[in-house]
């Protein structure tokens, strides 16, 4: 089996504090960029030091999953922190007119993951399900309408990175994770970042709590592989794992991402065990739940290494 | 009697430092750097000022914001025994994750859990009552993971009783007004005689002028008969009529003196109501409103909106509120 990561990693408090300072206007955006290109490179070191197989460059390049669309593409304006859970927040940003795009969201940070390693480097882009649904939408008629303009701006993104050389891409779609009535819409959304995707492999990932019917619905759909949570579900997607296509991956989290205490090699050998069975070794990764951003830098990266132990 | 009220929760957090305080001391004590004193005295303080907000904004009836909830189920995990937490599930048709609530032996209070932040909340709100809002039962025998009773109507009536002695010494406190929050009666209506059973206990140590309000939202209650509409308990039932207008034409079927609560500004969206077109939306009924105790208000609880949005929203309830006073008798 091997490892991946994905999502949100952790912000340092000198990344936190250069975004600040940015918007304080106290430092411009290549000061602010080049804090960024710093804290990537080291997530980066920290997933090669713990042996990961597919790395991420951690979206540290953005503010959140769907707020820092509101640099890349106009039409939409930010807005106040809002709860997600827990004691974390995030700026949901408000759609107020056409969205349209200015500049590529994913590609700066993936180059600068890539700048540290000949290791292959999984970009990410917010899915338009996602973006649309956990975005305040105060222009289109319809959710249809909204996912469907979306859906068009992050095809770019994905074309952006294709053209840089990205050949592996991740497509964030929590917010699908327990709406199985919202697959159709989710997934006619999807078609326009497939076909910009070409020849790269497309993960899907579904993030938390993912439902066993969404996750059989995804199966279907023309990707490399679909990353689900285990630990923070009980593992419900495991017994559902047939569904998946012979020539298809599924990314399994095995680390939880909100206990800051790290799992003992026999815990994460117990949940492993869960569902080494269920498909062959290959087509099994192992991965974190969903981002690492709720712990600190230094405890995501001995969860990464205890992973890396666990197989060994 | 027109009034307007906070539904429930209140944004904790907003971009100016004193809004930040409950993030920065959960995150220092989660860093070893603070005890669970400071995080305390941070929660106090903001249950202050989102009173406050309230306050400013002109309503009736405010909250405590919930200031303290973890989550809409999951803080009672920590405050009643036979529960516990698992993982995170997102909460009804919202972008919040709440931790799954595991319910492991019966459920019994341990002693007072909502009374100080009621006590501090009615410090701040002087002549406006405060009221406590209380998970349903019945929605969290649904939402919740039972691994002890195997019958949920046992595991409701048993957390109904909890929250009924929660609201005895709320009164004793001086609390005259209470909620309790049943959205999933809109998608179970078969639920109707678990969550009237439920209502009922929880409402029972209140005083008979007291307001007491059963709120339903996230969906509609039309499927209900009027034999169970009439059953429901409380003083006033809370109706979302956020984007479902037809909710308006179960008015005319409740029992006569059953007060009315209307959610009638959208607690998950960003773009606000005018009190006039919520007016207009009004004015077919007003002549079965007229006869009723009519407090309108917000959905759902407004931690789903940033905070400028959310004060904007009661703004706009107290606006409505006006609105209907000059033109109605």
């Amino acid at each position: 089996m091997k490892v991946m990561t994905g999502g949100w990693f952790p912000r340092s408090a000198k990344l936190r504090r250069a975004r600040w300072q940015h918007a304080e206007g106290e430092i411009d955006a290549a000061a602010l960029h080049a804090v960024e290109a710093e804290e990537t490179q080291a997530a980066v070191r920290r997933q090669l030091d713990a042996g990961v197989d597919l790395l991420s460059d951690g979206q540290l390049d953005r503010a959140d999953l769907v707020g820092s669309y509101v640099e890349s593409f106009s039409g939409l304006e930010a807005d106040g922190l809002v709860r997600c859970f827990g004691n974390r927040y995030y700026r949901p940003p408000r759609i107020v007119g056409k969205p349209a795009r200015r500049e590529p969201t994913s590609v700066r940070g993936w180059q600068a993951a890539r700048a540290v390693t000949d290791r292959e480097v999984c970009p990410q882009v917010t899915g338009p399900y996602t973006l649309m649904d956990w975005s305040f939408d105060e222009h289109f008629d319809s959710r249809e309408d909204c996912c469907e303009a979306l859906a068009d701006l992050l095809a770019e993104d994905v074309a952006a990175l294709v053209a840089a050389g990205a050949t592996t891409i991740r497509i964030e779609e929590p917010a699908l994770a327990e709406r199985p009535d919202d697959f159709d819409l989710a997934s006619r959304a999807f078609e326009p970042l497939l076909d910009a995707s070409k020849d790269a492999d497309v993960w899907l990932s579904l993030g938390l709590a993912v439902r066993p019917e969404v996750f059989r619905a995804a199966c279907a759909l023309p990707v490399h592989g679909i990353a689900v949570d285990g630990v923070n579900a009980g593992f419900a997607v495991a017994r559902h794992l047939e569904a998946l296509p012979e020539h298809k991956h599924v990314a399994l989290g095995v680390l939880d991402v909100f206990d800051p205490t790290v799992e003992s090699v026999e815990t994460v050998r117990a949940r492993i065990a869960l569902v080494a069975d269920r498909l062959p070794v290959e087509r099994i990764w192992l991965a974190p739940d969903a981002g690492l951003h709720a712990l600190s830098p230094e405890v995501a990266g001995r969860k990464l290494e205890r992973l890396r132990e666990s197989l060994s | 009697m027109i009034r307007a009220t906070n539904h429930s929760s209140y944004p904790r957090i907003g971009d100016q430092p004193l809004d930040q305080q409950i993030r920065s001391a959960r995150r220092a004590r989660a860093r070893g750097r603070v005890g669970d004193d400071r995080v305390e005295e941070a929660e106090e303080e903001v249950i202050t000022l989102v009173v406050a907000d309230q306050a400013r904004a002109f309503i009736d009836i405010v909250t405590d914001g919930q200031i303290r909830h973890e989550g809409p189920h999951s803080f009672l995990a920590s405050r009643l025994e036979g529960l516990a937490t698992a993982g995170y599930r997102r909460w009804l048709d919202t972008s919040f994750y709440d931790r799954e609530v595991v319910v492991t032996g019966p459920i019994r209070r341990r002693g007072p859990f909502l009374v100080r932040d009621y006590e501090i909340a009615a410090g701040v709100a002087l002549r406006a009552p405060v009221k406590t809002v209380l998970p349903g039962p019945a929605t969290f025998s649904r939402l919740a993971r039972d691994e002890h009773y195997d019958d949920r109507n046992e595991l409701a009536t048993d957390l109904a009783d909890a929250l009924a002695k929660e609201v005895e010494a709320l009164v004793a406190a001086g609390a005259r007004c209470f909620q309790v929050d049943e959205p999933l009666l809109c998608r179970h209506p078969e639920d109707v005689e678990l969550v009237t059973e439920c209502a009922k206990r929880i409402f029972a140590p209140a005083g008979k002028d007291d307001v007491t309000i059963l709120s339903t939202y996230f969906g509609e209650l039309g499927e209900l008969s009027d034999k169970d509409l009439a059953s429901l308990p409380g003083s006033h039932l809370g109706l979302d009529v956020c984007g479902r207008p037809q909710q308006l034409n179960l008015i005319g079927r409740l029992p006569e003196g059953k007060g009315v609560v209307l959610g009638a500004f959208d607690a998950r969206k960003t773009r606000q109501e005018d009190a006039a077109d919520v007016a207009q939306l009004l004015e077919p009924y007003r002549a079965e409103l007229e006869g009723r105790d009519l407090i309108v208000g917000p959905n759902a609880g407004l931690e789903l909106l940033p905070k400028d949005q959310a004060f904007d929203k009661l703004l706009h309830a107290r606006y409505l509120v006006e609105t209907l006073m000059k033109d109605w008798t």
